[in-house]
């Protein structure tokens, strides 16, 4: 049974909500960090890396070395759409990883930064 | 003589609130950011045949993009915030119309920002600069 009170609170969360929209996107599939754990420079094969992580996004060749790069976006965008007034904002952030193999197939070296985990979903149309 | 006083205020309370609702009918402004902005401030920390590219990632996210020349090590950091506004003047046509006709003047202004780092091959950072980026209104509105 409704109270007066819970209704009231109900109607104003209702009109509060009103307009508000929340979406997300996200691009690629998020880097497995306990995969990435299991990497040993000089040790592991190119081979064992594609089984960890899958087939590389792109692939950079240059100085004997190939280096597969792996990422993943992701995007968080509230808007609020008025009768006659809208704001959206859509903010998107990365990660990347860079696996760099030598010409014998062995991972020589890693580089990984994560940024998705800063994403969020403020509504800031304003502001530098 | 304070209840006209006070009268005034609403009354101009009031005027402003109406205007204000009247020159944002139809507006809608947009914003996309791409990665937290670099400043230089932020990369006092790297000294040039000492600080390794691992030790920049730990601080400033991955780079977008590595490339690698016959000697150096190229990687690519980027950031942008695009900003978009649209103003539908036929709106109005609404308090005096059943149809209102769109009259949408809009502006858009992209910022992409780099950062370029070079690196030589065992990954220390020789140098490193900052790409030119022009910087956009909050509003634009007009197309012209």
């Amino acid at each position: 049974m409704l109270t007066t009170k819970s209704l009231i609170i109900c109607l104003v969360l209702c009109l509060m909500t009103t307009g508000c929209v929340v979406s997300r996107g996200r691009v690629g599939n998020p880097i497995n960090e306990q995969h990435l754990q299991t990497i040993q420079k000089g040790v592991t094969q190119r081979g064992e890396i594609i089984e960890l992580l899958g087939a590389p996004d792109r692939i950079i060749t240059g100085n004997e070395t190939d280096i597969y790069h792996y990422y993943y976006y992701d995007a968080k965008s509230p808007a609020l759409i008025l009768l006659a007034f809208n704001i959206f904002s859509f903010n998107v952030k990365s990660d990347n990883l860079y696996v760099f193999i030598d010409k014998q197939g062995v991972a020589q070296d890693i580089i990984y930064g994560k940024r998705t985990d800063g994403v969020d979903f403020t509504l800031r149309p304003w502001g530098k | 003589m304070g209840e006209i006083v006070v009268t005034t205020i609403r009354y101009y309370t009031a005027t402003i609130l109406i205007l204000l609702s009247l020159a944002t009918l139809g507006c809608a402004v947009r914003r996309v950011d791409f990665n937290d902005p670099i400043k230089a401030e932020g990369l006092l920390f790297i000294q040039p045949g000492k600080t390794t590219l691992h030790e920049v990632v730990d601080r400033l996210g991955g780079p977008e993009d590595l490339n690698v020349t016959p000697h150096h090590i190229l990687a690519e950091f980027r950031w942008s915030t695009t900003r978009s506004a649209s103003l539908n003047l036929g709106y109005l046509f609404r308090f005096v119309s059943p149809v209102s006709p769109s009259m949408t003047m809009s502006g858009t202004g992209i910022n992409i920002e780099r950062l370029l780092i070079t690196c030589d091959e065992r990954l220390v950072v020789r140098s490193y600069a900052f790409g030119k980026a022009d910087d956009h209104a909050f509003l634009e509105f007009w197309p012209f």
